[in-house]
């Protein structure tokens, strides 16, 4: 910093507020102290501006894993909205491991202002690190402090239903546990019974007269991705018990049961109605195009940075509070065949 | 920490010593003492002091484009995980398609604190590149090669001449490419457009620019489905089409579907990164992997040497890139009979 000072002709002081970017400093000296640090390719010490503030300017985010679609659009959600806020983010994908999650609180809990955890897992009880600001998104439990952002599943389910049902489908399968369940995905460990049952859209089959059969749930015992889709489609079909419509817990299991539908001749949406959830942008582009449910993934960013931003600025305090971002179910080919708007 | 010497009746030196794991020489009783008294007292490690006590701080930028395409996205986790196994802690940075923040991603000065960029360039071109001083050890992964800067550069060039060869031994003789140009009626510039032009005209096919064509943004599906339209409308008559990558194939594909084509008897398809969405269109599509996990290795070895103080000249490693074949691109004889 003496160096730049000497070069541009000020005080230390002076450069101290160009870099810091004071108001009142004349522009023609700011010039001179930027041309001097670009000279010197100055850099400002940000360890000595951390330990000043005691703020690092850097949120984590834990996500089960960026490869599966939704995730990194809910990811890039999120890391957009925080750049918006002049945050920086560190992702670390935890593969659903509670172990992962809780190092993130500990591990990083002094590099990072604040934490977002995506989908964790039932053994997240407490937190390691209660003054740490933490806001859940869809997750399954409580944890005790943390603020909660979800997404309406069971608005969205009966709706999904509902859909179905004025569609004239009458025998409704589903792969994977219902979104009313959340979304945590089944990993090896040992918290890894699979769910088996979806139990949220029984309710509203009942409530429109529908007769629940428990032969017509696939659990999946693993990634909710293509291939687990595949591979309940193919057990779905070998039951031999006829089903006019299925309901995946995402679009990725309905992408990879539709490979399988298709390969075996049956029409779609003529002989079977398939529904996703989450809206990825593959849906749009597959033939026949993908009946889904829009989580809202913008709205959810926003939800959750601005609990973030409130708890960071201590504008709130006390209780956590829980937010829920509306659903829309968006009606594509894959249920009302070709020509769907 | 002063407190938590006092507590374990040792020197504060001593507990510096044992919470950064410096001085291997410490009496395994007193290290214990330390240990007790750190967590009795609930102290912890300010990262802050620390990164201005060593000048390092552990952390490492990856930027990316964005997430959206499946390619980066999966980039970004095999590199996140690969600079966690060496200990560092990654903050991931997208470029959102924007030049300044590409070139903010080189410089090495956007994010606070970093020892290290690792930085996948996408509208960034190597001109411009090389006019950047990076401020950290950078590491480019992807793109064309750039001068002064340690590159990981994709096998591209052979991806593409093994496709289309793929496709030309397929029987296929017009074989169109869906790609993106910088501007508007030019020609694509890059070597997956290199690797197409040179595997046609080395079986003595003239090159016919009528059979190239364009999307507005080569990262999106809607691309792949605007570049086919676009083809469809011009009544060039085409057998096989060898997309950029697999975002715009899936686009392509749902295009030809919407009009009619069958795939792959009127038409071949291939793509190209071999992204796990491949495996599973109607019908499965045809890519070319790059080896992901090879570039990333190599991207972080790379860095890994600069950090740990490597002043050699720059270096570049070339990665390889393997064909993927599925049913987009069977031969017509063969096609008749469908996956099972």
């Amino acid at each position: 910093m003496r160096d730049v000072a000497q070069r541009a002709g000020v005080s230390l002081k002076t450069v101290s507020r160009v870099v810091n970017g004071h108001a009142h400093i004349r522009p023609e000296v700011v010039e001179r102290v930027r041309a001097a640090i670009a000279d010197l390719r100055y850099r400002p010490n940000e360890s000595a501006r951390t330990l000043r503030t005691g703020r690092t300017g850097v949120i984590g985010i834990g996500v089960p894993e960026l490869r599966q679609p939704y995730f990194a659009t809910l990811v890039e959600a999120l890391v957009t909205e925080a750049e918006v806020r002049g945050l920086a983010a560190v992702v670390e994908p935890t593969r659903g491991v509670d172990e992962r999650e809780r190092s993130l609180m500990t591990r990083h809990g002094t590099a990072i202002d604040a934490l977002v955890l995506i989908a964790p897992g039932p053994g997240l009880h407490n937190r390691p690190r209660a003054e740490l600001p933490l806001v859940l998104l869809h997750s399954a439990s409580d944890v005790d402090g943390a603020d909660r952002v979800d997404d309406a599943a069971h608005a969205a389910l009966a709706q999904v239903v509902g859909h179905l049902v004025v569609t004239g489908r009458r025998r409704i399968a589903t792969i994977g546990p219902d979104r009313a369940q959340g979304l945590r995905q089944q990993r090896s460990g040992p918290n890894s019974e699979p769910m088996t049952r979806a139990v949220g859209i029984s309710r509203f089959l009942e409530r429109n007269d529908l007769v629940r059969d428990e032969r017509l749930f696939i659990p999946v015992v693993h990634r909710w991705d293509r291939r687990s889709g595949a591979r309940a489609m193919t057990e779905l079909l070998e039951r031999e018990i006829p089903f006019d419509a299925v309901v995946c817990a995402n679009d990725e299991l309905a992408l990879g049961a539709m490979h399988v539908l298709w390969a075996r001749g049956v029409r779609l949406p003529d002989d079977v109605a398939l529904v996703g959830y989450d809206n990825i942008d593959d849906g749009r582009w597959s033939t026949p195009t993908l009946t889904t449910v829009d989580p809202g993934v913008d709205t959810m960013a926003r939800m959750a940075l601005g609990l973030l931003e409130a708890r960071l600025s201590g504008s709130v305090a006390g209780q956590p509070e829980r937010l829920v971002s509306p659903c829309e179910l968006v009606m594509r080919e894959s249920t009302l065949g070709r020509g769907a708007p | 920490m002063a407190d938590v010497a006092a507590a374990a009746g040792v020197s504060p030196k001593t507990v510096s010593n044992v919470i950064r794991g410096t001085y291997p020489y410490i009496r395994d009783e007193t290290k214990h003492a330390v240990l007790r008294a750190v967590d009795a007292l609930g102290y912890e490690v300010n990262p802050a002091g620390r990164g201005l006590a060593s000048g390092r701080t552990g952390r490492v930028t990856i930027a990316v484009p964005n997430l959206y395409q499946p390619y980066f996205a999966e980039i970004a986790e095999r590199l996140i995980q690969a600079c966690e196994e060496l200990g560092w802690t990654p903050v991931l940075r997208l470029t959102h398609d924007r030049l300044d923040l590409e070139i903010a991603a080189a410089a090495g000065d956007w994010t606070r604190d970093v020892d290290g960029v690792i930085y996948c360039p996408h509208v960034l071109s190597p001109q411009v590149a090389a006019q950047i001083l990076p401020v950290v050890p950078l590491v480019q992964l992807g793109g064309a090669p750039v001068a002064d800067v340690d590159a990981v550069i994709m096998g591209e060039y052979e991806g593409a001449r093994a496709m289309t060869e793929h496709l030309l031994d397929g029987g296929r003789t017009r074989i169109a490419m869906l790609g993106a140009s910088p501007s508007s009626g030019t020609l694509p510039v890059g070597e997956r457009f290199s690797g197409y032009r040179t595997a046609i005209e080395a079986r003595g096919i003239a090159f016919d620019p009528a059979l190239v064509v364009c999307g507005t943004d080569w990262d999106r599906r809607a691309s792949g489905y605007e570049a086919m339209v676009g083809l469809l409308r011009s009544s060039v008559a085409f057998d096989a089409v060898f997309c950029v990558n697999d975002a715009m194939a899936i686009g392509a594909l749902r295009a030809m579907r919407s009009h009619g084509v069958r795939i792959p008897d009127d038409v071949a398809l291939s793509g190209f990164d071999d992204t796990e969405e491949a495996e599973f269109t109607t019908p499965a599509l045809s890519s070319v992997s790059p080896e992901q996990q090879e570039m990333v290795n190599s991207a972080v070895r790379m860095l890994a040497a600069r950090i740990g103080g490597y002043a050699g000249p720059p270096r570049s490693a070339r990665t390889a890139a393997h064909l993927v074949i599925r049913d987009s691109t069977r031969c017509r004889a063969r096609s008749a009979e469908k996956d099972r």
